[in-house]
């Protein structure tokens, strides 16, 4: 039996009631903070003041800060074009494990790329790469999870940029799954993540030059960006130091928005602030804003989509991004997400077949008698019996 | 059997068995395949198993059944579904002979063909060949759950233009004997085959 369910059962209750409590907490929170949101976007000057005032004394922030939009604005689905182009792009690894017979690391990154209007199949690519075996450790320890994700994550934005040709119709919209900046990998400090947001700050450089669109997609975001804004505003109007080590009441900027966006709507564009010491220079700065991607009948659906700021200063900019990727949601209609973002995915899926067989592949290639390897570890051969 | 430079080759085997196999295809793929066309697959040893395509399935799987029930697809979708997704159409093939040293026989082979084995369209020097005898007809009428009137009438219907008046009547001759103790399949063999005699 896979579980003692006779115990699980006699927590099940406890886990219900716990749970029921703080969905009620969660709804009592976000009325007392929507009465606050509502009062700090009457009163946006002073929002924004309370934000800048934090970027300047606070060493660590995230947060949202309203843009020129009115923060309680909704915006209805523009019209699509009828000609342009969408490139998703996602990636899956194999992280080097110490309990297989081999250690190896993969990056596998799906392109997906649709030439609207012209009728055709999109262009599919798969780019598979085994890591060098020099790239699994750092200072003599395997490699961790986050570490391949960010490599995997940077050579998918160098990947779109190597798939964009002069002959794709114009407006281009590049679309990855999770925010645009790499910032959420908290395990991976100094220069390996100030390099990979570099990286990322250059190649935007280069995008916006040549006009080309990019949006990050986050289905049922959890941030709470609003929450720490609102905290923000509070100790501002308060006269509380905005370092005091009070833990704001937090609760998810989906719930704060809720019954505010009708399908198709977008909400007012907000900047994302995020502050880590040392301060980082070449960072991708951006904006966000919430799209209701349910059908005209469905029920309420929220997605974070993530914009470059420079995109978000040009209204008919994020019409496209807004159009475009509520009409590319709808395609999936009964649990809206971006079928083209849904292909890039189920191409760069690697399953743990996948792993066996490459891992069978890079043993056959090995001598025979090549001590050191060849042999799982016996936990791991135990956990592969059925 | 030699090989014949016009050939072609469309799709691999995904399982067999000495009376029938199961190739799969990818849609592009499937221009050349009909219902009832002769095939055959090219065995390491050179020799050649030949069968009918009885069915032709097109899968699905959970996106293409989100797909069919939504609102509207986009064209570029349809054809992404199409022409790239890994979901192969399946080529049902029953076996009715074999080639071995040049020779055919219209019994079932001695082995069935393997997994990844390639799959190939009979041209027409192969079709007349091979059919120029009316043995393998028994393998057709053998078959349970299929609608054997269609299946004779889709390769007759090919066979006919490459063989003698001759070789269709004793075909039909040879389908009325196999068929004599089943009245009700024998109805609806010759009926269908009344209707391929006016085309």
């Amino acid at each position: 039996m896979p579980l003692n369910y006779a115990a699980v059962e006699r927590n099940a209750n406890k886990y219900i009631d716990q749970s029921l409590e703080w969905q009620a907490e969660a709804r009592r929170l976000a009325r007392e903070l929507n009465g606050l949101y509502e009062q700090a976007a009457q009163d946006s000057k002073t929002l924004r003041q309370a934000i800048e005032q934090a970027e300047l004394t606070q060493a660590a922030l995230y947060t949202a800060k309203p843009s020129h939009e009115p923060p309680l604005a909704s915006f209805p689905l523009p019209a699509r074009p009828l000609n342009f182009t969408l490139l998703a792009a996602d990636g899956s690894q194999i992280v080097p494990n110490r309990h297989r017979a081999l250690q190896f690391g993969l990056i596998n990154i799906g392109i997906f790329k649709v030439h609207f209007g012209s009728g055709q199949p999109p262009m599919i690519d798969l780019i598979s790469e085994l890591l060098d075996f020099d790239q699994l450790f750092i200072d003599g320890s395997l490699i961790s999870e986050d570490e391949v994700g960010l490599q995997r994550d940077l050579r998918e934005r160098v990947l779109i940029r190597e798939s964009i040709t002069s002959e794709d119709p114009r407006p281009f919209l590049t679309l990855t799954d999770g925010p645009l900046d790499l910032f959420y990998r908290s395990s991976i400090k100094g220069e390996a993540a100030q390099d990979a947001q570099r990286t990322v700050w250059e190649l935007d450089q280069n995008f916006e030059r040549e006009g080309i669109l990019s949006a990050g997609y986050i289905d049922k975001p959890g941030s709470t960006m609003f929450a720490n804004m609102l905290d923000l505003y509070q100790k501002h109007i308060q006269n509380t130091p905005t370092n005091e080590q009070k833990k704001p009441k937090l609760i998810s900027d989906s719930a704060l928005l809720k019954d505010r966006l009708e399908p198709g709507h977008r909400s007012a564009l907000f900047e994302i602030i995020t502050k880590r010491t040392p301060a980082n220079p070449h960072r991708l700065r951006c904006a966000f804003f919430f799209l209701n991607v349910a059908n005209p009948h469905g029920k309420e659906c929220l997605a974070r989509v993530e914009v470059p700021w420079w995109l978000a200063q040009k209204r008919e900019l994020v019409d496209l991004v807004h159009a475009i990727l509520y009409h590319d949601a709808q395609t999936l209609d009964s649990h809206p997400y971006p079928y083209a973002l849904h292909r890039a995915h189920e191409l760069a899926l690697v399953r743990l077949t996948e792993t066996e067989e490459l891992e069978r592949l890079l043993l056959s290639k090995m001598p025979p008698d090549t001590p050191e390897t060849n042999h799982r570890s016996n936990k791991d051969h135990w956990k592969g019996q059925k | 059997m030699s090989a014949s430079p016009k050939i072609i080759p469309i799709g691999k085997l995904l399982r067999a068995e000495n009376s029938r196999f199961v190739a799969g295809c990818r849609v592009k793929e499937l221009e050349t395949p009909a219902l009832g066309s002769l095939v055959k697959v090219k065995l390491e040893d050179q020799s050649e198993i030949y069968g009918l395509i009885t069915h032709i399935l097109i899968n699905d799987d959970n996106l293409v059944r989100q797909l069919v029930s939504g609102v509207s697809i986009p064209s570029e979708y349809t054809a992404d579904n199409r022409y790239n997704r890994n979901l192969p159409v399946e080529i049902h093939v029953l076996t009715v002979g074999y080639a071995q040293n040049g020779q055919i026989a219209h019994r079932l082979p001695p082995r069935p063909p393997l997994s990844l084995d390639q799959l190939f369209l009979c041209d027409d020097a192969d079709v007349r060949q091979f059919t120029s005898q009316h043995g393998y007809l028994r393998h057709i009428l053998r078959l349970q759950d299929q609608p054997i009137e269609e299946l004779l009438a889709a390769h007759f219907a090919q066979v006919k233009p490459l063989q003698t008046t001759e070789w269709y009547k004793t075909a039909c001759e040879k389908v009325i004997t196999l068929l004599r103790d089943d009245y009700a399949q024998l109805t609806k063999v010759l009926d269908v085959l009344s209707e391929l005699e006016t085309e």
